[in-house]
């Protein structure tokens, strides 16, 4: 698939920084002596490709043409630049000045939409190096930056971690232009805004804001736009590099940053007065502020039955409960308060126990240990077969390790529970490895009140945190209706009236209520 | 950001605390014997308690679904004293929370029930919703031995019998917090129900049914399991259980099904004298019927009802008086009956309660209903 894209549109606001020091950025008059000063520059750079040309009839038209090889659109420059230049007859224009000459090709000659004047020597580096065309006329110390960038890049297809049965199947890309015009093809509104900058001060990687102008909280956008220009860094190949760097709350295992492949995730997120980072060359956009039920929350959700939906999320919520409960509270019951075990239950551990070598703490680490290897395995073996191998392992590698009497089958179970409920929330795998062993050394160490402290200090942990002035628990204890209804539930579209409180806070009316509040 | 430094030496500041947690009360489950169930017996020559403990046997193994069990038998002075030295037997510790059953002997119940259970009720180990027996046979630990009717646990078995007991209503379920309450309290005596060994063809069956009767804690006399359903219906604790029904020619041949029961007691002034006034609503069915010509017409609903009404009546006035007469313990809690209703005569008379009760008036009334006759109407006709 071919691309081109525009970045002239570029907001002075934003960050920008300079390249490195040019002293002479003046263009002299002369063309060769402006391509031997390229040439310098981009010394031992094979790629570069300088084509010097002369109009057939007017032999006043000597041209240079600029450009990296592979980065631009050779049948456009062909059938744009070079045809029309060499081939015009310009009657009448021998009395013209070089200036007025070049201006003459770019206005009547030059068949590209999109072409600017350049004076400036680092405007010409920065072009070339974009993958920008430069058209240098002899005599004229300007230049015209002329875009038929052109290059290879990834089809768009349905994003490989969120898949759904249901709702959009594109993904976002590595070119942030195809990127943004998949949310443009979804929000056709003179709103939405796209704010450019760079970031990295090597890479100068492009980095586009999107949002909502009418629903999006102008506050934090200062913030946000005050953090990414603090930002000091050499180069960005993901939107990750930037979670960490713009992020509140750098020593949390959790996320404070949404991040999403979903184009129409993307737009139901800034359609909620949220923000959306996307760079050039990464596939993932972030979305902030970002609160805790987002982990929760499947652009599916929003496409099918709400009855269903809801189900699923109070199962996910459920299942990353459990997830870092169980090992705890198993340790718990078995080597401290026996007496809360049903006595059948009691009876059947103590007989799986019998001649296992370890403590259940150290056979529940060995075991969770083990399952977490099998996970790293699984997601690093390049096929989705991967997967499927690493369970039939564990099923065989447990199995043999209780005949063996290595680990009790409790404890399998409980390891294979825990493995299993965390796989219902892939947003949360990593900070609930965390959190689960927490909670189960202080099972160890206190047994069932050290479980329930540490599952104390998580609540104030998370209570405490804030995304960019929005606090992560948003919606989480709150009695007020339209706070919850995309919680631990979602609620029908008809019924959901408000945008979540604070994010949306501009302009908090999703869509108009009658006079008694209710519907419209 | 917080410098490494420092964050180490929080870290490390925060290490020492590891060791002050120190575990307690860690212990593996593995680690430890499971009580099931223990008898109280008094050793014959020494005159020593003698403590049996069912404990569960978890050497069975993964291969078999059920647990085994193993009973140890240790003399002593004191509870406390015999369950510790019990750990010279074991080689562990013992766990009591999950004992479901403790049997006591007649001869340690008649002598005092106070210093047997106070540790029980005492100690942190132990649980107080625990089952509480008395041995109808010669000792107690004759019960936990007899593993007769099948490999399984006894304790457990008994806890589950006392579960179902609410289907037969022949004796009454105790536990041993209950016990402790009606020891502690001065309208009402405590019970407990009485187990033996069931014998039929040369084999032995443990069986619950009949009731042992205290005054304080000490054990007065026993009542039979059909006597027990009576006092259970004066104390307004039967929950089901069959009523055998005669034709008023002595023979039973209705046996009606207990549905629910209601039985309020109101102390009164009937002329200048105190009586106790127990009256009884009960809904019943009617399940079974032994004769093919009776039951034939409507009326013959009404003649079984009050049939039944004469019968409870009957029962329970001659119950209420057997054990004013002979035992003078109120297990009926008519005693705290008239400190709820009346608290001034209370007063005068809680002194001498065990006399005053045996004296007291007591009149009985009845109301049966039967709702059904189950899936048919009508009895079995024989064809010609």
């Amino acid at each position: 698939m071919k691309s081109s894209k525009s970045d002239d549109n570029r907001n002075s606001a934003l960050p920008h920084s300079s390249t490195t020091a040019v002293s002479e950025q003046e263009l002299g008059q002369s063309l060769d002596e402006t391509l031997a000063r390229l040439r310098q520059i981009f010394s031992n750079d094979g790629t570069l490709r300088i084509r010097v040309m002369e109009n057939k009839q007017f032999g006043r038209v000597r041209f240079g043409l600029v450009y990296i090889d592979g980065m631009i659109d050779r049948e456009l420059i062909q059938d744009g630049i070079i045809r029309p230049v060499t081939e015009a007859l310009f009657t009448g224009a021998e009395h013209y000045s070089p200036e007025h000459l070049m201006e003459n090709i770019r206005t009547q000659v030059i068949q590209i939409s999109d072409v600017v004047v350049a004076l400036k020597l680092d405007e010409l580096i920065s072009a070339i190096v974009a993958g920008k065309t430069l058209f240098l006329l002899d005599g004229c110390a300007g230049a015209l930056n002329i875009n038929a960038q052109g290059w290879e890049t990834r089809a768009i297809t349905e994003p490989l971690t969120e898949k759904g049965v249901r709702g959009p199947r594109e993904g976002f890309t590595e070119s942030l232009l195809v990127n943004l015009t998949l949310i443009r093809r979804r929000v056709q509104n003179a709103d939405l805004k796209f704010i450019f900058c760079e970031i990295g001060t090597r890479s100068k990687t492009q980095t586009c804001l999107c949002y909502m102008e009418s629903l999006a909280s102008p506050d934090i956008l200062k913030e946000l736009q005050e953090r990414l220009a603090r930002v000091e860094i050499d180069h960005i190949l993901d939107t990750g590099y930037l979670a960490e760097l713009i992020r509140d709350e750098p020593y949390s295992p959790f996320e404070m940053l949404g991040s999403t492949e979903r184009p129409d995730a993307v737009v139901s997120k800034i359609m909620e007065g949220r923000f959306a980072i996307m760079i050039e060359g990464s596939p993932f956009a972030l979305t902030l502020p970002y609160v805790f039920v987002e982990n929760f929350q499947a652009s599916e959700d929003y496409y099918l039955n709400y009855y269903f939906t809801s189900f699923n999320r109070i199962l996910r919520i459920l299942g990353a409960f459990m997830s870092i409960s169980i090992p705890a509270v198993y340790v718990a019951l078995v080597t401290f308060s026996q007496e809360m075990l049903p006595t059948q239950l009691l009876l059947s551990i103590a007989t799986a126990r019998l001649s296992v070598p370890f403590p259940s703490i150290v056979e529940a680490l060995i075991m969770l240990t083990i399952f977490e290897i099998l996970r790293e395995a699984g997601a690093r073996i390049p096929t989705s077969i991967g997967q499927a191998v690493s369970i039939v392992g564990a099923l065989v590698l447990g199995q043999a390790a209780v005949d063996a009497r290595i680990v009790s089958a409790p404890m399998v179970i409980v390891v294979g529970l825990t493995g299993i409920t965390t796989l219902l929330n892939p947003r949360l795998t990593g900070p609930l490895i965390v959190v689960r062993v927490v909670l189960l050394l202080m099972s160890f160490f206190l047994g069932i009140y050290g479980y329930f402290f540490g599952l104390l200090g998580l609540v104030i942990h998370l209570m405490s945190m804030r995304s960019f002035g929005v606090s992560y628990m948003l919606g989480v204890g709150s009695i007020r209706a339209q706070d919850i209804k995309d919680t631990i539930i979602r609620a029908p579209w008809w019924d959901m009236y408000l945008r979540p409180a604070m994010i949306g806070a501009r302009n908090m009316r999703r869509k108009p209520m009658d006079k008694k509040g209710k519907r419209s | 950001m917080i410098r490494l430094g420092r964050v180490l030496f929080i870290l490390l500041s925060l290490l020492p605390l590891l060791s002050l947690f120190g575990c307690w009360n860690y212990k593996e489950v593995d680690d430890m014997s499971i009580v099931a169930g223990v008898a109280l017996d008094k050793d014959e020559k020494s005159g020593k308690l003698l403590l049996t403990v069912e404990m569960v046997d978890t050497k069975g193994g993964l291969q078999q679904t059920q647990a085994g069990f193993k009973i140890l038998t240790l003399a002593g002075d004191t509870m406390f004293d015999i369950v510790r030295n019990m750990i010279s037997m074991t080689g562990k510790k013992l766990f009591w929370s999950h004992a479901k059953v403790i049997i006591l002997s007649e001869e340690i119940a008649r002598e005092g029930m106070v210093k047997v259970i106070d540790w029980y009720s005492r100690d942190t180990g132990t649980r107080s919703d625990v089952y509480i027996f008395v041995s109808k046979e010669k000792t107690a630990r004759e019960i936990l031995m007899m593993n007769s009717t099948s490999e399984s646990i006894m304790s457990f078995e008994l806890a589950q019998m006392m579960l179902d007991e609410r289907n037969s209503s022949t004796a009454p379920v105790v536990e041993i917090w209950d016990f402790i309450d009606k020891l502690e309290s001065s309208g009402k005596s405590a019970m407990a129900p009485l187990i033996y060994v069931h014998r039929a063809d040369g084999r032995g069956n443990e069986r619950v049914s009949g009731t042992a009767v205290f005054s304080k804690d000490k054990m007065v006399g026993m009542l039979s399991g059909t006597e027990s359903k009576y006092m259970l219906f004066a104390q307004d604790k039967v929950k089901g259980g069959v009523l055998p029904v005669d034709a008023g020619d002595g023979h039973p041949v209705y046996s009606l099904e207990i549905q629910s029961s209601r039985t309020k007691v109101r102390p009164s002034w009937i002329h200048d004298k105190l009586q106790i006034q127990v009256d009884m609503e009960t809904q019943m069915n009617l399940d079974e019927v032994m004769t093919s010509n009776g039951f034939t017409h409507f009326d013959a609903k009404k003649a079984i009802e009050e049939r039944a009404e004469e019968i409870l009546q009957e029962n329970i006035t001659n119950l209420i008086h057997k054990v004013q007469k002979e035992y003078h313990a109120d297990v009926f809690g008519f005693g705290e009956k008239i400190h709820e209703n009346m608290p001034s005569t209370w007063k005068k008379i809680n002194k001498d309660w065990s006399n005053e009760f045996s004296k007291l008036a007591v009149v009985v009334r009845s109301q049966v209903t039967i709702n059904s006759s189950a899936k048919t109407t009508r009895s079995i006709k024989i064809g010609d």
